[in-house]
């Protein structure tokens, strides 16, 4: 059986679909017996659920001005 | 996954390669920190904002050109990760590319503590307090503990992870941009997130970054 720390290092391209099939068979098992694995993984998924949802800023009208002038300025004829 | 943000509209392609200047405007609005934060995880902080300045300008200079054969927002990212790759080789001559690429995935495997001698749990992670993903990151302090970390990464750990898992580029086109193999990229992209994961557990447990 996987130990946990395999599980940890597979857990990246578990959750990208990127294990064969005897891999996901194998990671499944462990998973099913192992409830820490189980938290961790489901923790990750929600870890990386959740980056959509960082703040997305964006520029103020007057840096936007700025980036247009330099832009404008140095654009070969 | 989710991409973090939607793709510059049809519209909106079409009158940039017309050099609409108000279309222009709102893509730099748009994406101008996107930019420089992957200026930055190659080239580092302080001449980002020169090297974002220098993809503007080729990309207004370029959009008469642009064939739609990859999404618009692939493409200036390309161009920006082009320039800060031509910066840095400019800047340290003596150390190749593939050399300063290789650093990224050079660092400690900080994870491992985790782990006894057998590989079990001796530090399992803690019991995060939310399951919602909309609801993981509202408090401020957690969004600037990720930016603090994210922002912490080694060279392209930070860029990879975030054409990855925030903005929902695929594989083939983070390794087109940023100019890494298939393997490369998915070792980069795990010591990411499981930095970025310790982190936040660390976070649930002690309320502290």
């Amino acid at each position: 059986m996987l130990k946990c720390k395999e599980i940890v290092e597979k857990s990246s391209d578990f959750v990208d679909g990127q294990l064969t099939l005897k891999g996901k068979i194998d990671f499944y098992w462990h998973i099913f017996m192992c409830v820490h694995c189980r938290r961790f993984l489901r923790q990750l998924r929600l870890m990386l659920s959740s980056m959509p949802y960082l703040d997305e800023k964006e520029l103020t009208d007057n840096e936007v001005e700025l980036i247009m002038q330099r832009v404008k300025e140095n654009k070969p004829e | 996954m989710a991409a973090k943000s939607s793709d510059v509209n049809e519209a909106a392609v079409s009158a940039l390669i017309a050099q609409d200047e108000k279309a222009f405007r709102q893509l730099v609005k748009s994406y101008h920190l996107q930019l420089k934060k992957l200026a930055s995880s190659i080239v580092g902080d302080v001449v980002a904002e020169e090297v974002v300045q220098e993809a503007w300008l080729s990309i207004f200079t370029n959009l008469p050109n642009f064939e739609r054969r990859s999404s618009l927002k692939t493409w200036i990212y390309r161009i920006t990760a082009n320039k800060a790759i031509s910066r840095l080789r400019r800047e340290s001559k003596s150390i190749a590319f593939s050399e300063i690429k290789a650093r990224g995935s050079d660092d400690d495997d900080d994870f491992d503590a985790h782990f006894d001698d057998t590989g079990s749990w001796q530090k399992p992670p803690w019991t995060w307090q939310e399951n919602d993903p909309a609801k993981l990151l509202t408090g401020k302090e957690l969004q600037n503990c990720i930016e603090r970390v994210l922002g912490r990464l080694p060279q392209l750990q930070e860029a990879v992870f975030m054409l990855n898992d925030i903005e929902g580029k695929t594989a083939q086109e983070i390794c087109n941009i940023l100019e890494l193999s298939a393997s490369n990229m998915r070792v980069l992209l795990h010591r990411a997130r499981l930095k970025l994961f310790d982190h936040i557990d660390h976070f649930q447990e002690t309320g502290e970054c």
